[in-house]
C-alpha cells in the first residue's frame, strides 16, 4: 500500500484533495523540488506533477526512473497547454527503438481549448 | 585496441576457444532478449498513448467544471471545502516481472474509492459544479492509476533495452573481435613453434645420417 500524491499549481490540483490525495500546491519550480524529494522521501508511491514544472525536476525523474518507487508522472496543467507528458513518451521510445512510432498518434490528438 | 597478452601455449588457446564458445552463446541469447523486449515495448508505448490521451481529454473536462465552480462559489469556498477532505488515499502496490523487468502495478481497493455521489464535505455549502467537478475527477482517477503502471513500466523496459543493446554490442565488436583475433595469433605462433621444430628435426637428422655415413666411410677405409 502507498500513498499519492499531486504537485503542481493549485487551479490545477485543488480538486484531488477530494479523492483523498496528498495534495501539494507549489508557485516556483524550487517548491516543485523541494515538494517532490519530500513525498519521494515519505515513500509516496505515486506522484502527479503538472507538466509546467517537469523541467524544474527533470533530473529527480531521471534518478527515480532506475527505482521501482515511486512512479512520477506528468499531468497536465489547467492552464499551459503542453505536450511534456507525450514527448518525454516519445523521446523513451526513439531511444529505445530508434523509431518514432508516435508520431501518427501526436498528429491525431484533439484540439484544446487555447488552440 | 588493447590486445591481451598470453602464453601462445595450447592450454591458453583451449582456453579462449572455450571463452569464444560462450561468448557467442551469450551474445545470441542476449540478442534475442533485447528482440523481444523490444516487441513488448512498442505494444506497450501504443497503449500508453492512447492511455495518456484519454486521460489529458478527461482531466481537462474535470479542469473546466473546477473552473467553473470556483468562479461561480468564489476560490476561497471551495479551497476551504476542500481541505477537509482526508490525505489519506493509498493504492495497492504488486509486482510484476516482464522478461526480469521488475515493474509495480498499482490497483486500487476497491472501498476506499471514491464512489460516485460520495463527497468528502457538506452538500449544502457547495454548488453543483464543485459536485460536478469532483465526480469528474474521480472518474479520472482509474485512468491515472492505470496510466501510472503503464508509464512506470515503459519507463524501466526502455532502460533494460538500452542496457542490454550495450551489452550485445559490446560483446559483438570488442570481446568476440578480440578472442579470435588471439586464437589467430596463438595459432600463428605455434605454427611457427612447429615449423622451427620441424626444422631442428630436420637438421638433426641430417647430421645423424651424415655421421652415419662417415662411420662407414671409415669402417670401408680402415678394412
Amino acid at each position: 500500500m502507498a500513498k499519492v500524491g499531486v504537485i503542481g499549481d493549485l487551479d490545477s490540483i485543488i480538486g484531488f484533495r477530494a479523492l483523498g490525495m496528498e495534495v501539494v500546491p507549489v508557485k516556483t519550480g524550487y517548491e516543485a523540488r523541494e515538494a517532490l524529494n519530500k513525498m519521494i522521501a515519505d515513500d509516496a508511491g505515486v506522484i502527479f506533477l503538472t507538466e509546467p514544472f517537469a523541467e524544474d525536476v527533470s533530473d529527480i525523474m531521471d534518478d527515480v526512473a532506475e527505482r521501482m518507487l515511486p512512479a512520477i508522472i506528468l499531468i497536465p496543467s489547467a492552464s499551459e497547454t503542453t505536450s511534456i507528458g507525450l514527448d518525454r513518451l516519445r523521446q523513451s521510445v526513439r531511444r529505445a527503438t530508434g523509431m518514432d512510432i508516435l508520431k501518427q498518434k501526436l498528429e491525431n490528438r484533439p484540439a484544446t481549448a487555447d488552440e | 585496441m588493447p590486445k591481451r597478452r598470453v602464453n601462445p601455449n595450447r592450454m591458453e588457446l583451449l582456453k579462449l576457444k572455450t571463452q569464444l564458445t560462450t561468448a557467442r552463446r551469450g551474445h545470441k541469447l542476449l540478442k534475442d532478449k533485447r528482440d523481444e523486449l523490444m516487441r513488448q515495448f512498442m505494444d506497450l508505448v501504443k497503449n500508453n498513448a492512447d492511455l495518456r490521451l484519454k486521460m489529458e481529454g478527461l482531466l481537462k473536462a474535470a479542469n473546466q467544471e473546477m473552473v467553473l465552480a470556483r468562479a461561480l462559489m468564489g476560490s476561497d469556498v471551495v479551497e476551504s471545502a476542500l481541505s477537509v477532505a482526508s490525505g489519506n488515499l493509498e493504492v495497492k502496490v504488486g509486482e510484476e516481472n516482464t522478461m526480469s523487468v521488475r515493474t509495480p502495478v498499482f490497483s486500487l481497493r476497491g472501498d476506499r474509492t471514491l464512489k460516485k455521489g460520495q463527497l468528502p464535505y457538506a452538500m449544502t455549502s457547495v454548488s453543483a459544479e464543485l459536485d460536478e467537478a469532483v465526480d469528474r475527477l474521480a472518474e479520472v482517477f482509474p485512468v491515472l492509476i492505470e496510466l501510472a503502471t503503464a508509464e512506470k513500466k515503459a519507463e524501466r523496459m526502455a532502460l533494460e533495452i538500452e542496457r542490454t543493446r550495450r551489452r550485445v554490442n559490446s560483446l559483438e565488436y570488442v570481446l568476440i573481435p578480440e578472442l579470435i583475433e588471439s586464437i589467430r595469433e596463438i595459432t600463428m605462433k605455434m605454427d611457427e613453434q612447429e615449423r622451427g621444430n620441424l626444422t631442428r628435426l630436420m637438421k638433426v637428422k641430417d647430421l645423424i645420417v651424415e655421421q652415419a655415413l662417415e662411420k662407414k666411410k671409415a669402417r670401408a677405409a680402415s678394412v
